[in-house]
């Protein structure tokens, strides 16, 4: 198999190669390297590349394997780290300035978690700096770059890994989703992107934004992937004080199982007010094939929706300056203007506006949550507008001109408020060959409903399938 | 502060400001951007005051206190 072919493989096809010894774990890092090596200039994926310590890895994988001691399906993948998950003796930047030489003394859980697993880690990815923003063009490292067209941005906050894995940098990445951080980047890249129920994954390790909605999940390039490296994450962790102690299923369980009776809720409110509409467009022919699968598909109203900016605005900005608030106080002129900006707003808000705020959102998870004992999902666009150029500050729609910024967030903060799982899967591609992206959005604690949704609607489709001519 | 008409909260570049030396931030920001900050705090406000539309006279905050348990040595 071509060394380029063996970077598109996905994980599940990858692992069953390994397991059974037809893919030496050092051939397949390797040829992620040699790509890395073709594309990253173009691409800027990474803040700090690993190359030696993951062929070291790998020849460990190789060995580990050979003497029969093959860990499960990330024994051996090449995988990478959004770069604020901590990483032993590696440094961790959160995409700052500022800590642009911190080296942390532990792992974060994730990085304990993908390491136990066998996974090889190919680096730290590009991200917005502190997370703190959906471009991913970033004033101290430079910006992540879309693999579908370079001149465009990734999204974010977790550009660079959404970036790697579509490009085939990695076949997997994790990513961390506050406002949409996983599943913005996964939309614009054309990648699956997965937001895992709110204490379902372990923080402990990663750098903190905003503690009530910070969630760390998964980018890969398929459903059945998240379910694998879902599988490797996932569980209770008293070091954090947000983990939840439920209990975890095999997430690939019964993912081919299809969405034959299942009832989705296609919400009319907010999700369509701003749209481009070749992003709408998509998403009712996906809600289309849904259907076709043997889905329920019912349009229904849900007000609440329209205060979603709002509450989660107030909360992620506030939250984030009593995070950063040393930062902020003592170098300010070293954290970019964009997030600086975002960080007074959020010192100057009031703590009353804040408390409106966390009341406000317990009656609007009350109106998510009754449409969710009738509704086994909720369809809605991942990002109203398809990736914009890296100097493009506005996006013309049905003749308004509105902020791209401010346009990138807008689709998936609504489900950070809840904490519910949701995932971004591929679902089309604009006249100009830029990705779209669907979200789909589940009960609290069951991420199996989503990923079985998405894998149903990608064996349906072949936007998953399509390659990047990168490289 | 002085009241919008609206119902929010106007607060002023000078406000802001203010604020942000009570809190011991240097505000490196120009009158322009310190009175765009100025808005954004307002607008923000004027957000918190609409929150009230979705009926919140039965809802405590969502973020939840759970006691630590004791630990038996």
């Amino acid at each position: 198999m071509p060394a380029d072919d063996l970077c598109f493989l996905t994980i599940a096809d990858a692992a069953a190669e390994i397991e059974s010894r037809r893919l030496s774990p050092v051939e397949l890092v390797k040829a992620h390297l040699d790509r890395i090596g073709r594309t990253e200039p173009a691409l800027n994926s990474f803040i700090t590349l690993m190359a030696d310590e993951a062929m070291a890895q790998a020849r460990d994988a190789e060995r580990e394997i050979a003497g029969g001691g093959y860990r499960g399906a990330l024994h051996g993948i090449p995988v990478g780290l959004k770069d604020l998950y901590y990483t032993r003796g590696v440094r961790t930047t959160a995409g700052s300035e500022i800590l642009r030489d911190f080296v942390p003394e532990y792992d974060s859980a994730a990085a304990e978690r993908f390491s136990a697993a066998g996974a090889v880690l190919m680096g730290k990815l590009q991200m917005h700096e502190f997370a703190l923003g959906a471009t991913s063009v970033n004033p101290h490292h430079g910006a992540a770059r879309n693999p579908w067209d370079v001149s465009r941005i990734t999204g974010g906050s977790s550009g660079g890994s959404g970036s790697a894995v579509a490009s085939g940098q990695c076949m997997a990445a994790l990513g961390s989703d506050t406002g949409g951080s996983v599943r913005i980047p996964a939309g614009l890249c054309g990648i699956v992107g997965l937001k895992p129920t709110f204490g379902r994954v372990s923080r402990h390790g990663v750098h903190p934004l905003a503690w009530s909605l910070d969630t760390v999940g998964p980018m890969t390039r398929s459903a059945r992937d998240s379910a694998i490296v879902l599988n490797a994450i996932a569980g209770y962790d008293p070091r954090d004080p947000s983990s939840a102690n439920v209990p975890t299923a095999d997430f690939a369980d019964g993912i081919d199982a299809g969405i034959k009776g299942m009832k989705i809720g296609a919400p009319t409110d907010f999700f369509y007010d701003v749209i481009d509409p070749e992003v709408a467009e998509a998403i009712c022919d996906a809600t289309g094939v849904l259907e076709s699968l043997g889905a329920t598909v019912d349009k229904i109203p849900l007000p609440a929706l329209n205060q979603a900016l709002g509450i989660s605005g107030t909360l992620l900005v506030t939250e984030a300056a009593e995070t950063l608030f040393a930062h902020l106080r003592d170098n300010p002129e070293d954290i970019g203007e964009d997030v600086r900006a975002r960080l007074y707003l959020g010192a100057m808000t009031p703590a009353a506006d804040y408390i409106r705020a966390q009341r406000a959102r317990r009656a609007y998870n009350e109106q998510l949550a009754s449409a969710m004992r009738e509704y086994d999902l909720l369809v809605a666009p991942s990002v109203a507008t398809a990736a914009p150029r890296i100097d493009q500050e506005t996006v013309e729609i049905a003749g308004k001109t509105e902020s791209a910024l401010s346009l990138m967030s807008r689709l998936t903060r609504p489900f950070n408020l809840t904490g519910q799982p949701t995932i971004s899967v591929p679902c089309g591609f604009t006249s100009g060959g830029l990705p779209i992206g669907m979200q789909l959005a589940g009960r609290a604690w069951d991420e199996s409903t989503v990923l079985r949704a998405a894998c149903a609607y990608e064996s349906a489709t072949d936007w998953s399938e399509r390659r990047p001519a990168i490289g | 502060m002085a009241n919008g008409g609206d119902g929010s909260q106007r607060i002023s570049a000078d406000a802001v400001r203010a604020r942000a030396a009570a809190l011991g931030l240097s505000l490196a920001l120009d009158d322009g951007a310190a009175q765009a900050l100025a808005e954004r705090v307002a607008a923000a406000s004027a957000d918190a005051e609409r929150m009230g539309e979705l009926g919140l006279a039965e809802h405590e905050p969502a973020v939840e206190f759970r006691p630590i348990p004791a630990r038996k040595e």
